[in-house]
């Protein structure tokens, strides 16, 4: 398996006297998409913002490309090669969202802009600012900004939550292209189907605490995960 | 640092807001509690105010993605309110209360 380009490791968080996580771990890989499940609350989301250093974690470390990070910032890390997905993630409404993704080809190069442009459908919108875009469009828009950026690592939070199928695997066969051109990526969300099609290695992330479960088909038959997260037997009367 | 359309954007943020308080100074004073200078305390308004709008219109997690601190916005704004306030000066004296 090959080395680690980041690795949270053992973060601890609470929020309120509540520890939200205690040990959790988790470690992107060149190539493959690492999927992040878990209840919502059980600390996804604050795992990425630990990493990227929106949030401050109470114990462990954010290694990345071999530096160890304390105290993680986002521009220093993105200066390396991280970009960071936010939840329901947006671009910013200054400008049309072709001059905003001009920024990212501007700074970085970016020799297949047009065909990221065209691949995630974004022609008819290069005009058009953020907000006068629908929900798919802008998770299209602001994904394009990380396929342009060809990041080494990509930390995408819920990049399926709330958008149509055809969306979902637009968005899905580029985060796939992507890791096959080397990325890291590190997913989270609830869209089950939507993210185990596209990963490489499930994470749960439950108490506190994350636990590897392998591949998809693996975390299918884990039992535990199947009755904790999925909870499919609640759809059968036996 | 800043992609252009970017340090064009603040830099005209600035100045509505350093023009702002130049007339507000001329209303209520603006020197506030020893040891700060009304130049320094307007200063400190305008960055305040440009980092709030910046983080609120998502714009400062772009720009980190792009590897752009808060430190350039900032550098930013106290070039474009330093060379407003110079030829403000220049031409009709500085905030009113200074």
């Amino acid at each position: 398996m090959p080395e680690e380009v980041l690795a949270i490791d053992s973060v601890g968080k609470s929020f309120g006297g509540r520890a939200v996580l205690k040990a959790a771990s988790i470690w992107a890989r060149p190539g493959r998409i690492t999927t992040l499940m878990g209840r919502n609350g059980s600390g996804k989301t604050t795992m990425l913002r630990i990493a990227v250093g929106e949030l401050r974690s109470e114990t462990g470390i954010v290694r990345f490309l071999g530096n160890a990070y304390e105290r993680p910032r986002l521009p220093v890390l993105a200066r390396r090669g991280l970009y960071y997905l936010e939840e329901r993630a947006r671009l910013p409404t200054t400008f049309p969202i072709g001059a905003q993704l001009g920024c990212l080809r501007k700074r970085f190069g970016a020799p297949t802009f047009n065909e990221v442009i065209a691949r995630l459908e974004l022609e008819p919108h290069l005009q058009q600012r953020f907000d006068e875009l629908s929900g798919g469009e802008g998770r299209r828009a602001a994904l394009a900004a990380a396929l342009i950026r060809r990041p080494t690592c990509l930390l995408a939070d819920e990049p399926f939550y709330g958008i149509a199928p055809k969306d979902q695997r637009l968005i899905g066969s580029a985060l796939r292209e992507l890791a096959a051109a080397g990325t890291a990526i590190i997913a989270t969300g609830h869209e089950v189907e939507a993210l185990l099609s596209i990963s490489d290695e499930v994470v749960w992330c439950v108490a506190g605490t994350t636990h590897s479960l392998g591949g998809p088909d693996a975390a299918r038959s884990h039992r535990e995960f199947v009755r904790e997260y999925l909870g499919w037997h609640l759809l059968s009367p036996n | 640092m800043l992609p252009w359309p970017y340090v064009r954007v603040f830099a005209l943020r600035t100045a509505i807001i350093w023009l702002a308080l130049h007339v507000a100074s001329l209303l209520v004073t603006l020197t506030p509690v020893y040891p700060f200078r009304s130049f320094v305390f307007a200063l400190a308004i305008t960055i305040t105010l440009i980092l709030l709008d910046a983080e609120r219109r998502g714009e400062r997690r772009f720009l980190a993605n792009l590897g752009v601190s808060r430190v350039s916005i900032v550098l930013v704004s106290l070039f474009s309110a330093g060379g407003l306030e110079l030829l403000i000066r220049l031409t009709a004296g500085g905030l009113a209360d200074a």
